[in-house]
């Protein structure tokens, strides 16, 4: 049986996650509604994996850390509904031992939750930028048309679009506007 | 006891899955899922459901406007929504739902508002009319400009042609006085006129 706990602050999500999960090998043993109830469960019930929601009230990396400082003998699978290219490489930062989008399916979880126990979760491939289109992305993110996201890097509006094109490709966006999207929505 | 034939359409296959599973255990059926609006809209009628479970803000169609539809075929809508905000409650009211149920509210809420909704019983008070700056049109079609839609995409997705879409997007510019798509986007986020779950999920909780 893996022993499992869910933090998550919607307890629509949260119940939906424990039924979706309970039997087959799992037991779960507690439901948290925020970080610090969180970190209270886990080291009252000491679980095997711990589910961290990364949107949530004194959740996020900051309390994943504080979380494995709290319970290291749990393993942590952080799970999030941002679509963020670099999260997932930040949680593994703060600590994680796996991460996983929401968009994900009930057997992609379970797997993960079996692969974090025994130490080794998933983590999404990192979009390998190079540090001048992180710079372009982020700028991007803030809404600047191209023209002013070369003024602030002082390059040529035709290398921006350059690294448009580059980013498009690694990111896997088909279009300019698509990827204005990504970087816009990229946790605001 | 019929159990109450129910279709989920939510973009998060985790929290989508998790759903269904609060909802047969309180013993509704679920007839289909789906991950967008617009697959949302194939699958409703396709299906013979008596409550559709939309999530507010999915891709490809939004919630509201995937309701406005489904009323259009009498099809009740339970909107299940990450957002606590009195203006969602009443664009949600407006195009027809009958009821909006909060992430953040337990089970028991939702099992509620389904049957409820199935018995034709409309859980949302009326709303005051729209105080937004722009029509319900042009906000659809800026939400899918912000998701990075093209104009013949956002053509196809809406069945109005590109002419008109191109109209509702430089109306909306206009409005907004923004001279540029990202400004137009940029702008339409930052006042709350469209929401996109990420970009939202982000500024909740730092």
């Amino acid at each position: 049986m893996i022993r499992v706990l869910i933090v998550d602050d919607h307890p629509l999500v949260r119940e939906g996650l424990a039924r979706l999960l309970a039997g087959q090998g799992i037991s779960i043993v507690g439901l948290a509604a925020d970080g610090e109830e969180g970190i209270r469960l886990a080291q009252a019930e000491r679980p095997d994996v711990v589910l961290w929601d990364l949107a949530m009230p004194q959740g996020g990396l900051a309390g994943l850390t504080r979380l494995k400082e709290a319970a290291p003998d749990s393993r942590v699978l952080a799970v999030t509904a941002l679509d963020d290219p670099w999260l997932g490489a930040e949680a593994a930062r703060a600590g994680a031992d796996g991460f996983l989008s929401k968009a994900s399916s009930p057997d992609e979880l379970r797997l993960a939750i079996e692969d974090c126990r025994r130490g080794r979760g998933p983590f999404p491939k990192a979009a390998d930028l190079s540090p001048r289109e992180e710079e372009v992305f982020r700028l991007l993110g803030t809404g600047l048309p191209n023209r002013d996201v070369a003024r602030a890097l002082g390059i040529s509006v035709k290398t921006v679009e350059s690294h448009l094109e580059g980013l498009k490709a690694k990111l896997r966006c088909r279009t300019t506007a698509e990827l204005r999207a990504r970087a816009l929505k990229r946790r605001g | 006891m019929i159990p109450v034939r129910t279709v989920i359409v939510d973009d998060h296959a985790l929290v989508r899955e998790g759903i269904a599973r609060i909802l047969t255990e309180a013993g509704c059926e679920v007839v289909g899922q789906a991950t967008s609006g617009r697959e949302g809209w194939r699958l409703v009628r396709g299906a013979s459901a008596d409550v559709a479970v939309l999530d507010a803000a999915l891709p490809e169609l939004s919630g509201i406007e995937l309701c406005r539809r489904l009323r259009r075929r009498e099809v009740p809508v339970v909107m299940v929504s990450m957002f606590d905000d009195p203006e969602w409650r009443a664009e949600a009211a407006r195009a027809g739902a009958a009821a909006y149920v909060l992430k953040g509210e337990p089970p028991a809420v939702l099992v509620d508002a389904v049957r409820r909704a199935a018995q034709g019983e409309i859980l949302l008070p009326p709303s005051p009319p729209d105080a937004s700056p722009l029509t319900a049109r042009e906000r659809e079609v800026v939400h899918l400009v912000a998701e990075g839609k093209k104009t013949s995409e956002i053509a196809g997705l809406l069945s109005r042609s590109v002419a008109t879409v191109r109209a509702h997007k430089a109306s909306a510019m206009r409005k907004l006085g923004a001279h540029t798509t990202s400004a137009l986007v940029r702008k339409a986020l930052e006042q709350g006129l469209v929401r996109v779950a990420s970009y939202e999920g982000g500024h909740g909780h730092p």
